[in-house]
């Protein structure tokens, strides 16, 4: 017996192809928000890095003040 | 009327036959009509049947004429050769429908694809709505920590301040 195929009827699949127009529409949104995201974060990194930097600074001369009234033979 | 005598046998005439007529044994000359699976159907079968609140009854209103197009008549059949006639049948898909009314067909194993795509998309969808929310809390807990990161640095800022202010006390002041 010949095999025929069996096909699925799909109606207003219009409506379909809009849905999933709009769909890949938000997915494009979706993206560039993720990179904005992304840039911000990186941005973000730096200042906290920047603040690490300053911190360790910081605390150097604290140590320095603090051994020079404490001990102050040794300078 | 004794139990032994002779059993009256009815008569009934045999049954005559009549002669065959030309088309007695012969198939339809009609194809059955061509199956088609309504959506729900298919997803049934496949299991991955959802119950639908905008479900609605499947209709016919837009389908095409197919006994018409695709099969034709017993006696334009006739005057087409053997393979047209066969072939028939592949002309059923339509994917370049001029009416926008008009209905999509897809083979099965397309709509059944297209069905299992639909479940991963809502699954790597829940998993993205699951990392928004922990990245909320993430960034709920990140805020907290550069205020109390903030608090700290001005606490350090004043004191440093009253130190400098306890060093450069002038004598007597």
């Amino acid at each position: 017996m010949e095999r025929m195929p069996v096909f699925v009827k799909i109606d207003e699949y219009n409506d379909v192809l809009a849905v999933v127009g709009s769909i890949r529409k938000k997915l494009d949104e979706a993206k560039e928000t993720l990179l904005k995201i992304s840039d911000l974060k990186n941005e973000e990194d730096h200042q906290l890095e920047l603040w690490q930097n300053s911190l360790a600074e910081l605390e150097k001369k604290v140590d320095f003040i603090n051994h020079s009234l404490n001990e102050p033979e040794q300078f | 009327m004794s139990w032994f005598s002779r059993k009256k046998v009815p008569k009934v005439p045999f049954p005559t036959g009549h002669p065959a007529g030309e088309g007695a044994l012969r198939f339809p000359s009609m194809r059955p009509e061509e199956r088609v699976i309504e959506p729900a159907k298919v997803k049934e079968a496949v299991g991955l049947e959802m119950p639908s609140i905008t479900e609605e009854a499947p209709t016919f209103a837009a389908r095409r004429p197919l006994e018409e197009s695709v099969f034709p008549r017993e006696e334009q059949r006739a005057a087409l050769p053997e393979a047209t006639s066969r072939s028939g049948a592949a002309r059923i898909p339509s994917f370049h429908p001029k009416a926008e009314e008009e209905p999509l067909f897809v083979k099965v194993d397309v709509y059944q694809r297209i069905l299992g795509e639909i479940e991963s998309i809502k699954t790597d969808v829940s998993a993205a709505f699951e990392a928004s929310k922990r990245l909320e809390t993430s960034e709920y807990n990140e805020e907290e920590n550069y205020t109390k990161l903030k608090r700290a640095i001005r606490v350090i800022h004043d004191r440093l301040l009253q130190v400098d202010k306890n060093l450069f006390k002038v004598q007597g002041s």
